[in-house]
Parts: C-alpha cells; sequence; structure tokens
C-alpha cells in the first residue's frame, strides 16, 4: 500500500484511563478480529497482564480501515503501558511512531501519567490526538477534562472526540480523525534501509524475533542485514506483521510495523533501540537510540534449590531480551547462595520480573528486600556503590554515606493534603512546592529520599488519601545523611540476606517492626529461635518464635481422608518454598519482610 | 477378614453454622426416592460383604440419622443385619433432640448396640450459639432413655476452642460429661471450615497457644479419671474403642455407602458423589480417589496410641518402616519412637501429628 495510506501511532494513557479497552474496539471495529475471538484486552498476552489489568509489554499489530472517504487505510497500533515503571517502554513505542492517541478518563481529568506520557510522546515530535474516554459515566467532566488538557498541557481540544471504549460510542470518530490529522509516515522506500528494533522476543524454535519499525527503505527474506550498534550480521528468513495473529509477507516497505525472524540464537547482539540495515549499501548512520532508562531499584533474586542457579541465570537473559531495563549480575549470599543482584525501574517491574521468572520459567525464587544505590566514601577517600546492604563496608572505614534522592510530584484532592505533608514528613521528605491544579486538585512536590519511597510509600500514599493521590518521580541527585547497617540474627546468626541499610534515627522503630513482622512469617518450628536486630553488633530489638505446641488436628469424618490429606500436601508445597539456613526454615516471604511490616 | 460398613445420612433439619460436610435440609419428598437408590447400592455391597465373611461393625453417620422415621431405619438396614458378626458393633450417630422413647426402642429392636451423641456441648447458651436445636435437658434425658432401654455403649461429642467459650466453660462441659457415666467421648477443636456459616463469616480462630492449653489440660484431666486416650480425638474407658473408627486408623478396607460417603475396597480409596440430586438420579456414581497405601496408613496409625506396627506394615508395603522413619525420630526425639514393635508418637507428637506427617510426605516423595 501507498505511504500515504499508512498510520502508525500509539495509544497513551494513565493507567486506567482506558486505554486496553479502546484498543480491543479498534481491533473490533476493524474487523482485525472475529467478534467470537474477542477476548478483554486482547493485546495483553501474557497471562500476568490479563489478570492484573495491566499492560506491561507493548504489542503491535497491524489492521486495516475502511474510511468514510472510501479508501482503505492500513494502521499500526502499537499498546504501551501506562504505570510509572514501565517509562522505559512507552518511549520505546512512541519511537516507533508518528501519532499518538491522549486517553484522559473524562471523570478523573489530567492524572500524573498523562502528562509524563504526553512529554515522552512529544519529545519523539508525535502528533497527539486528545480523545475524552468514560463519557457514559454519571461523575464525567468532558468540558473540564478539556480545559484541563489545554491548561496543562497545551493541546487545543476544541475537536477532541468524546467516546465510551466500553460500549463502543464515538470509537469511530476516532478512526476517522486518525485518518485525517495523524501524519503518514516520512521515510524513503529507496533510501538505504533503516530499521529501529523496539522490542523483541525469544522463540525457541525460531530464534529471537525482532519488532522493528521501517523509517526508510525495505526489507525482505534472504536480505543480508547488520544490527548497527552490535554488528552482528545475519541472513533474513521471514518477515511479517502482526494482525494479531502472525502473518508472513513478502516484504516490509517504509512505514510498516512488523518482525523479522533471522535465526538469531545469540540473544546479546539484539538490542532494543538499535538500528538494522542492510550489509550492502547500508545506511549511514543508525537512527537516534531511545532514552536509555537506569534502575533504580536492586534487589537479590535466588533460586530456592541452588541447583537451578543456570536456570535462573538463563531465564533473566531471555526476559532481558524482552525487557532492556532489566539489569543483573551475579552475587553470592552466605543464607541463600548464588543468584544474582537484578535493577530495575521500580517496584511493581520488579514484581512483574519477579512473578514473570516464576510463572514463565517455572522458578522457584527468593527475592532479598529492595535497596537502592547508595554512594559510600571510605576514609581513605575511595567512593564505592553499594546497591546490597550486605556489602557494606565495615563502620570505621567509612566516611560518610550518600543515597539517592527523588523529585516526588503528588496529585491529591484538596482535603487529604495534611495527610500528604504528614507521610512525606515520616518518610524524611522536604518540602519543596504546593500549587492548586483546579477547584478540587492540589500538586504537592517533596523531595525525599528513594529509599523511604520503594518500601511502603505507594501504599501509604493510597491508603492515606483512599486511592485518589498519584504520584511521580525523578531523581535528582545524592545526599549524604546519617545510615547505618541493620543486621537480623535468627537463632544467634546473621542472615546476610535480611540485612538492610536504614536511617539511623529510623533504626529502633524498624528493628522492632522487622523482628516482630519475621516472628509472624517464620512458622514455629521444633525449638525456640531468637529473633534480633544488631546494629554493628549491637541488639537493639528481640524476639522469640516459640516452639512448635500444637497443630490445627481435623477430624477425618467417615473415613473421609482427602480433604485432610489435601491440606497436608498444600504445607508440603509451602515448605518447598522455604530455604534452609542453617537449622532455620525460613519462608520466602521473609526476605521481602521489610516491605510488608508496620512501623505505626 | 470381615468388613466395617460405613451408611451416609445427609439429612439435617437445621445447618450448624460450622459444619460443612456434606449435609442437606431434611425434605421429606427427598427422603423415599434417596432410600429407593441406597437400597439399591447396599444391594450391589452384598456380594462384596459376603465374599469378605459379613459385617464387623455398621455405622450410620450424617448428618442426622435419626431423622429417619422408624420404618425408613428398617428398611435402610435391614438387608444388612444377617451379615453382622455376633460381636459386631452397630453405631447410629444421634441428635438429642430427635431422639424419642419410641425411637430408641425401634432403633434396639433393630440391633443398634452403640449410639454417638451429638452433644457438642452442656450449656445452653453456646449450643445456641453452635445453632444447635438442642438444650442440656435433652441431653439428659436421651442419654437416661438410651440407658433405660439396654443402649449403654455411649459416645457423646464435644466441642472445644470456641472463640465464644472461656476454659471455665470448657471446665464445666468436661464436669458435667463425667457426672454422667459414660465410656467414650469424641472431643474437636472447631474447625473454621471456609465453606461453613462461621468460615464464611470471617469468626476468627482462638488463639493458637490456648487452644494447645485447652487440649492438655483435656487429656490431662480424662487421664485422672481412667480414660485411655487411644487417638487424638478419643478417649476411652475400659477398652470401649469405637470398633468402627479403629477401622480407618488401623489401615483396613471399609465399605462406604450412600450420598458423601467414602469407602476402600482392596486398598483403593473411592467416594460417591456428594450432590444428592445426581445420587438419587444416577446412583453412587463412585469415584476412585488417588491413594497411597504406605504414607496413609501412617498417617492413620500414628494418631491412635498403637501406633503403625512395625511388622504388619511391612508384609503389606515392603517397607523397613524404622529405618525410614529414622531421620524423624532424630528430628522430633522422644515424641516419635518405635516402642514395643510400633511406630508412636507420644502426647506432645500427636499435637503436632501434621507437622510430622508433611515431613513423611517429604519422605515419601
Amino acid at each position: 500500500m501507498d505511504q500515504s495510506h499508512i498510520r502508525n501511532f500509539s495509544i497513551i494513557a494513565h493507567i486506567d484511563h482506558g486505554k486496553s479497552t479502546l484498543a480491543d474496539r479498534i481491533l473490533e471495529m476493524t474487523d482485525t478480529v472475529e467478534k467470537r475471538e474477542m477476548k478483554e484486552q486482547l493485546l495483553d498476552s501474557m497471562d500476568l497482564e490479563r489478570e492484573r489489568g495491566i499492560t506491561i509489554k507493548l504489542n503491535a499489530v497491524q489492521l486495516v480501515y475502511h474510511a468514510k472517504n472510501g479508501e482503505d487505510y492500513i494502521f499500526h497500533l502499537i499498546d504501551t503501558p501506562g504505570h510509572v515503571d514501565f517509562t522505559y517502554e512507552v518511549s520505546r513505542s512512541l519511537a516507533a511512531c508518528d501519532g499518538a492517541i491522549l486517553v484522559v478518563d473524562a471523570a478523573q481529568g489530567v492524572q500524573a501519567q498523562t502528562l509524563a506520557n504526553v512529554y515522552l510522546a512529544l519529545e519523539n515530535d508525535l502528533e497527539i490526538l486528545p480523545v475524552l474516554n468514560k463519557i457514559d459515566l454519571p461523575s464525567a467532566q468532558p468540558e473540564l477534562v478539556k480545559k484541563e488538557i489545554e491548561d496543562m498541557i497545551g493541546l487545543d481540544c476544541s475537536d477532541a472526540v468524546e467516546i465510551s471504549a466500553k460500549s463502543g460510542q464515538g470509537v469511530e470518530d476516532v478512526l476517522e480523525q486518525i485518518v485525517a490529522k495523524l501524519p503518514s509516515p516520512s521515510g524513503k522506500p529507496n533510501a538505504p534501509l533503516q530499521a529501529l528494533v523496539f522490542d523483541s522476543l525469544y522463540d525457541p524454535y525460531r530464534g529471537v524475533i525482532a519488532f522493528v519499525s521501517i523509517k526508510n527503505g525495505t526489507i525482505k527474506p534472504k536480505d543480508k542485514i547488520r544490527f548497527m550498534a552490535s554488528g552482528a550480521e545475519y541472513e533474513v528468513i521471514e518477515v511479517g506483521v502482526r494482525t494479531p495473529k502472525e502473518v508472513q509477507e513478502d516484504e516490509l516497505s517504509t512505514g510498516d510495523v512488523g518482525w523479522i525472524s533471522a535465526a538469531i540464537k545469540n540473544i546479546e547482539n539484539v538490542r532494543v533501540g538499535d538500528t538494522i540495515t542492510h550489509v550492502e549499501n547500508p545506511a549511514e548512520k543508525p537512527l537516534e537510540g531511545y532514552r536509555q532508562m537506569q534502575p533504580m531499584v536492586y534487589c537479590g533474586l535466588y533460586p530456592v534449590d541452588n541447583a537451578r542457579y543456570d536456570d535462573l541465570k538463563d531465564a533473566l537473559a531471555k526476559l532481558k531480551l524482552n525487557d532492556a531495563s532489566l539489569q543483573y549480575e551475579p552475587e553470592t549470599s552466605q543464607a541463600l547462595g548464588f543468584g544474582f543482584r537484578c535493577g530495575f525501574l521500580g517496584l511493581l517491574h520488579m514484581d512483574v520480573i519477579e512473578e514473570r521468572l516464576e510463572r514463565e520459567y517455572n522458578l522457584n525464587l527468593i527475592a532479598t528486600s529492595p535497596s537502592v544505590i547508595y554512594h559510600v566514601y571510605k576514609t581513605d577517600g575511595e567512593m564505592v556503590a553499594i546497591d546490597n546492604p550486605a556489602a557494606l563496608p565495615p563502620a570505621q572505614n567509612i566516611d560518610r554515606i550518600e543515597e539517592p534522592y527523588v523529585k516526588a510530584e503528588i496529585l491529591v484532592p484538596k482535603e487529604y493534603v495534611g495527610a500528604i505533608m504528614d507521610l512525606c514528613q515520616k518518610k524524611r521528605g522536604e518540602y519543596v512546592d504546593m500549587q492548586v491544579i483546579d477547584e478540587v486538585r492540589m500538586q504537592i512536590v517533596y523531595e525525599l529520599p528513594l529509599s523511604e519511597i520503594i518500601y511502603d510509600f505507594f501504599d501509604k500514599l493510597k491508603s492515606s488519601t483512599k486511592g485518589y493521590a498519584s504520584f511521580d518521580y525523578a531523581f535528582t541527585g545524592y545526599r549524604p545523611s546519617k545510615l547505618v547497617k541493620m543486621d537480623i540474627l535468627l537463632n544467634g546468626q546473621i542472615i546476610d540476606a535480611l540485612s538492610t541499610i536504614v536511617f539511623k534515627d529510623f533504626a529502633y522503630r524498624r528493628g522492632n517492626a522487622m523482628t516482630i513482622k519475621l516472628k509472624d512469617l517464620i512458622p514455629k518450628q521444633q525449638f525456640e529461635i531468637p529473633v534480633q536486630a544488631a546494629i554493628g553488633g549491637k541488639i537493639i530489638a528481640r524476639t522469640n518464635i516459640k516452639a512448635l505446641r500444637k497443630n490445627v488436628l481435623a477430624k477425618c469424618y467417615g473415613g473421609d481422608i482427602s480433604r485432610k490429606k489435601k491440606l497436608l500436601e498444600k504445607q508440603k508445597e509451602g515448605k518447598k518454598r522455604m530455604k534452609m539456613v542453617g537449622s532455620v526454615e525460613i519462608p520466602q516471604e521473609a526476605f521481602m519482610a521489610v516491605l510488608s511490616m508496620d512501623e505505626e | 477378614m470381615s468388613l466395617a460398613c460405613y451408611i451416609h445420612v445427609p439429612f439435617c433439619k437445621s445447618i450448624c453454622p460450622y459444619c460443612d460436610f456434606c449435609r442437606i435440609l431434611y425434605d421429606p419428598k427427598r427422603v423415599d426416592p434417596w432410600l429407593e437408590t441406597i437400597q439399591k447400592e447396599i444391594e450391589s455391597a452384598l456380594s462384596w460383604i459376603r465374599k469378605q465373611d459379613g459385617l464387623r461393625t455398621l455405622y450410620l453417620g450424617g448428618g442426622t440419622p435419626n431423622i429417619l422415621s422408624e420404618d425408613q431405619l428398617q428398611t435402610l438396614v435391614s438387608p444388612l443385619i444377617p451379615y453382622l458378626h455376633e460381636d459386631y458393633e452397630f453405631t447410629i450417630e444421634c441428635n438429642p433432640e430427635a431422639l424419642n422413647e419410641d425411637k430408641i426402642k425401634a432403633m434396639k429392636k433393630l440391633g443398634v448396640n452403640r449410639v454417638s451423641l451429638g452433644v457438642q456441648s452442656f450449656q445452653d447458651d453456646i449450643l445456641r450459639k453452635l445453632g444447635r436445636r438442642h438444650t442440656k435437658e435433652m441431653i439428659e434425658r436421651a442419654i437416661e432413655s438410651l440407658k433405660r432401654n439396654g443402649i449403654e455403649n455411649i459416645s457423646i461429642d464435644l466441642m472445644y476452642a470456641l472463640p465464644f467459650q472461656d476454659q471455665r466453660d470448657l471446665k464445666k462441659d468436661i464436669e458435667e460429661f463425667l457426672k454422667l457415666d459414660i465410656m467414650h467421648l469424641s472431643i474437636y477443636s472447631l474447625i473454621l471450615e471456609e465453606n461453613s456459616a462461621f468460615g464464611k463469616a470471617h469468626m476468627q480462630p482462638l488463639d493458637e497457644d490456648l487452644e494447645a492449653d485447652e487440649y492438655e489440660w483435656i487429656v490431662k484431666t480424662l487421664k485422672e479419671h481412667g480414660f485411655d486416650h487411644y487417638e487424638i480425638s478419643s478417649f476411652a474407658k475400659e477398652g470401649a474403642y469405637s470398633k468402627h473408627n479403629l477401622a480407618y486408623w488401623m489401615d483396613e478396607d471399609f465399605i462406604g455407602i450412600g450420598a458423601g460417603a467414602s469407602g476402600r475396597f482392596l486398598g483403593a480409596r473411592y467416594h460417591n458423589t456428594k450432590d444428592l440430586d445426581t445420587y438419587i438420579r444416577l446412583g453412587p456414581c463412585r469415584t476412585e480417589e488417588k491413594t497411597d497405601g504406605p504414607f496413609e496408613a501412617i498417617m492413620m496409625g500414628l494418631r491412635t496410641s498403637f501406633g503403625v506396627d512395625l511388622k504388619a506394615y511391612e508384609e503389606k508395603y515392603q517397607i523397613d518402616l524404622e529405618k525410614k522413619a529414622r531421620p524423624l525420630m532424630k528430628k522430633y526425639e522422644g515424641e516419635l519412637m518405635i516402642q514395643e514393635g510400633a511406630l508412636k508418637c507420644d502426647e506432645r507428637g500427636r499435637e503436632k501429628l501434621n507437622s510430622i506427617l508433611v515431613d513423611f510426605l517429604d519422605l515419601y516423595a
């Protein structure tokens, strides 16, 4: 098809504003997917995505739209995640597009991620089409929200379509606007090939599949190609598009968004953000790279069964291929054996990666409590970056420790301002600014240590505002803090995987909360187990896990033992998820205890 | 070897809030079709019973078996009566409120020689909270009447670890029990089953330590009064053990009849459909269960004070249990041991039997 009839676009939105539902409707209304094949949130193909109702991996789909002007258009729709942790994925999908549909909930209005995504879209020079969703909600205030978009973002909303993605109302107008208002791809089919790799996945039969947006030139099977950054060369085997089923094509030309397979076994060679060109008649230079995201949160991941270290290594390599923001390197723990220190964009990202490793690679994992990177200045003048509390040098060799701070922007209804300021103060926050957004909402800006945010800040934020607050944060720099390492001893033995770095003034409170939480999480065993928190050899908190005395002993009624047996089987499965450290059996959750303890 | 036979009568006048067993509100219209089906099931079980040299025990459980009329009871069990051994045990579970003189006389005539009475508590306010329909007075009347009619072998069910019962209440219940001069007691802690009304109301269980205190106090008190703590939840005087339940605990086959019943045939466990309508329409719909004899023998045997006989176990399963259990006897030293040729738990071991069994499961994996 002629290039002027192609539209490449993403849908961007704050979480829950209806982006995936709109994508579903578009697929339906363009007959891309037949009704009977329609599952809710079709683009969310990972089980995890559908269960949680969030989009994690982007997905690109080709569809054909018969416009009202009588002509057919090819749309490439690239779905994007909405959560703050997945900004990297969003920036990758946006680089593959020429335009974006901005979905805003007509009841909730502009939220933190609405803004963040719009800025990413603007950075990528995309044309933006504002759309107001959930117009059928009784609480919808489309005129107010349009004004908000115009005031806060500066987008003209006079033509903004009002829709209900759920019922389909107004969606056709969105399709017409895509044709009328979004630009077609601008590249040249005769120029040397430049194909942007924006995603990839590993297929056990075909090797690495690269998802590409063809910016210039064409690509077809048997072409000799080169990845410009890694320098790796391959011969193309198949090319195609997703509709959303995989469909083979004879070639992909400028403006197309599709996939390439080339029997690529070495996953390291396919880097997201790289440019593919031809070996003969190559492009002069690669396309502009992506915004590289730096991990903010680190934790250790260990297989419960040490024999599965290699499987974990393999699984991480494959996930990294699919998720360029994941970082990892080997580490060892006295308590847990061999594992990896992994870096994530945020807590949800960490959670998702851990769950994908367990589900998709059938691994049984222990995750240690998350940590940020501390800059430790030693007395000899050297600076070491520490992402694992157990690796902190001895106190006498430390001159000072600096920790990362972030600027947090919190949007909150007026009545909760007090609660939020209170929370930020408790988390060592420093007040920066406060602004009135509209009649009901305020924006509060605080500088906060990142380490306080990665614990339970988000949960606390939500619970103290009935879920109304939203926030986004950006790294601002390192600052010195009074920090100490807190060790946890079980049965008198330091468990290195449970060590944390804490603010000195919080140490007693946190030590107490931690020991109590561990007492709850670790099941009673044959002997009494002292649980202690210590700073530099000094015990600051202590409790005991009493020896096991009595189980709940069910009767086997009428000779029916099946229920009893099921219970025992379940407990046995639970035991599989425990790690024997010395003589103590520790359940996986205990290593993350710090995330769920209550310090109040 | 003769058999133990269990018949499940699923009907109840009301549903107790702690129960999630196979039970159905009594509906006179459904009893007759049920009776027809169960008669057919009994008929087909007779050939097995004949081959196995008759019945040693017959047990009517529920539900509330004494909800059936005298005629219905007669119709239900009469085909089995000729196969009862001379020293048979024929138990009916009864709720005190539905136990009048006439019914007792009819039961006696049928050959019933043991009654398991669903007492649960002797205190009216607690009985009300448990959703029971009887009172202390009804219990006492029922027991008197049973004894008067020559049914002396009585067992009582009690409950403890109830959130609305304190230790004084428990003490009172045990004292009342001891006053009655009854040979057998089964005492169960409240288990908050997900599908029971209590479970759905998210009732909170008693503190673990308190429950252990109560259990240990019960064991101590009953032993002081001459009761043999012969199974985790069962106490008996002068060898008045439940012969029927011993078949379950001692790893023997047994017949299970009726909707919701389980059985074991040639070492393989099965259960019948729990759905009454399915049962009436299609019969028992027997499903075989995954059976793991060597483990189940331990799981059931360790509940008793007799334990698992090493020689019998080796003959049956070709496993040297003494050797197999050695690492666990070390872990649970003094709580799990070999005594008089059997693997046994002492009182403390039986209290944490689940933990021990989970370790055995690992051993047999």
